[in-house]
């Protein structure tokens, strides 16, 4: 019985552990953490800032493979969250999220059903007359264009920025072919890292038009590099080092292995994806911000977004010293362009 | 599903339960453990747990080894090791966990005790606030929200004797890792690391099978 009993004590002890969130009603410093569930998952929503004004930013993360709070390391999200809420959402089978349902739940339009129960979640909890502001970036920009497609699930949200998103894979890769040969020559040219420029040209010369569709992996591995060198050569602003401490609520090792698995099951259908034709069907209003030099998703597909969105107010931006992470490489002038466009959302 | 789990996590319990109270004669009484029990080192917990003597083989050392060591006996010992605990991830979630291992553990004859240990356990999550919408629309919060994971768990640490509370017990250090099945789709380890104490009870009779 002395086993049982503490076995009991101990249970009563930890059960103490539980109650671990609490609701802060103060607007302006929201600090909360929710989940919600849809399918056999549960998603954390990491929701920071100032709510005030009503204005929720729901931040789309990248990868797939990453999580919502990575995007909350730079000095933007800091300036972000005095102006607006913003929601750091860890999606399907990534960062924190949690479930043991079969594979085939793992998919672009569950994924963007996911997002629909979240901004129902938070509308419920914030008031039907809280803004919605979707802001994409890389692999969230495929998302997030996927759900404003819908037309019934884009009456949801009141503004989609879109950050060096990737709506359009084939051209994404095809793009970065020619932008590896042009900014390689330029840069060959002024002698920055001469040497690596010509081997990145030369491996883009094998690639085929018709073959594209089979080196999206490889084509996004060779980006990358490309930028790694835009950078070594200080074309573009480094990253720079970021404190860790928002990452605190994530487990590094649970969030890398979840969002290799989820990454995994999802490429065969990303790497078909091809949305440029109907983006027409966006009609809320936009920002597009693209880095100028961003190799890995070109900034020709802010271009077409721009130009094809049926938005009456779009805006666009290039920053002209950043790759793939303008919130991070110029993180000032990005909080600048985010705030001046929240602010004139009707 | 989690049913299942549940019911088969409350069986395997009553089954040790059940063995220890009805004192097996083949067994030796159990011994409890109780240790502060940390999720990826920074997650604080707390487990408790019995181990359960199989087997014990003790052989007398060498004259030699004698003079050098505390102890001139070394014990090569098969446990099983029951624990049931619990942690919290202050920021997003707690668990409750149960685990069951066949341990191998052999006592140096300088007194140092070895394990290693392999099994399965079982664990729940408990997830803060959780909402849900239904099928007609409205927002729902979920109660006890959360998952099970069951899967193998691999062990290894070491022991310590000390004398406290009038016996001779043990300190232990040991780093458990469970690997979680169909977590995100993916097979999840987690590194949990205890520290704490094994109480021995006390025995009527000492009855080791000494060989040389």
């Amino acid at each position: 019985m002395k086993l049982l009993n503490k076995v009991f004590l101990t249970i009563l002890v930890l059960s103490s552990f539980f109650i671990i969130s609490c609701d802060d009603e103060n607007l302006s410093s929201l600090s909360d953490i929710i989940y919600i569930r849809n399918d056999k998952a549960d998603m954390p929503a990491y929701i920071h800032g100032n709510g005030s004004n009503q204005i929720f930013v729901v931040l789309l993360h990248g990868g797939p493979g990453g999580n919502g709070l990575e995007y909350r390391l730079g000095k933007y999200a800091e300036e972000l969250e005095k102006e607006v809420a913003m929601v750091y959402w860890d999606q399907r089978g990534q960062g924190m999220a949690q479930s043991n349902g079969p594979k085939n739940l793992t998919n672009i339009e569950q994924m963007a059903e996911d997002l629909e129960k979240l901004l129902l979640v938070l509308k419920d909890r914030y008031g039907p007359e809280a803004k919605m502001v979707l802001m994409g970036h890389s692999w969230g920009g495929t998302l997030g264009t996927y759900f404003l497609l819908d037309e019934k699930r884009q009456q949801l949200v009141d503004a989609w920025i879109e950050v060096d998103g990737a709506h359009d894979i084939i051209k994404l890769s095809e793009e970065s072919l020619l932008m590896i040969d042009s900014l390689g020559t330029n840069q060959i040219r002024v002698e920055n890292s001469a040497k690596d420029w010509q081997a990145l040209i030369d491996w883009t010369h094998k690639i085929t038009p018709d073959s594209v569709k089979h080196f999206t992996g490889e084509i996004n591995q060779k980006s990358w590099e490309a930028i790694a060198l835009l950078e070594e050569d200080e074309v573009i602003n480094s990253i720079g080092h970021t404190s860790l401490e928002e990452l605190r609520p994530l487990s590094l090792i649970t969030s890398y292995f979840s969002g290799l698995a989820t990454s995994n099951l999802l490429f065969e259908e990303i790497e078909k994806i091809e949305m440029t034709e109907q983006l027409h069907k966006i009609n809320i209003p936009c920002l597009f911000l693209w880095g100028k030099y961003d190799v890995v998703v070109s900034p020709q597909l802010a271009k077409d977004a721009f130009e094809l969105v049926s938005s009456d107010l779009k805006f666009v931006h290039y920053f002209e010293k950043s790759a793939h992470s303008p919130m991070s490489t110029e993180p000032d002038l990005f909080v600048e362009k985010v705030r001046a466009f929240v602010q004139v959302i009707p | 599903m989690e049913k299942n789990h549940a019911i088969l996590t409350l069986y395997i319990c009553l089954i040790l339960w059940s063995i220890q109270s009805k004192g097996q004669p083949n067994l030796k009484p159990a011994r409890i453990k109780l240790s502060y029990y940390a999720n990826m080192f920074i997650n604080p917990g707390l487990s408790v747990g019995t181990e359960i003597i199989l087997t014990e083989k003790t052989t007398k050392a060498s004259k030699k080894t004698v003079l050098r060591s505390q102890n001139n006996l070394s014990r090569n010992t098969w446990l099983l090791n029951g624990q049931v605990g619990g942690y919290t991830h202050l920021y997003n979630h707690s668990v409750l966990f149960t685990n069951y291992e066949i341990r191998y553990s052999r006592t140096t004859k300088r007194g140092r005790k070895f394990f290693g240990g392999i099994g399965l356990g079982i664990e729940r999550s408990f997830l803060p606030e959780t909402y849900e919408v239904t099928e007609n629309g409205t927002v729902e919060k979920i109660t006890l929200p959360g998952h099970f994971y069951a899967g193998p768990t691999i062990s290894m640490g070491m022991h310590v004797k000390r004398r406290f509370f009038a016996a001779q017990n043990e300190l232990f250090m040991e780093v458990q890792v469970p690997f979680l099945i169909d977590y995100n789709n993916t097979l999840l380890p987690k590194i949990n690391v205890a520290f704490g104490m094994l109480i021995n009870q006390k025995q009527k009779k000492q009855s080791n099978e000494i060989t040389k």
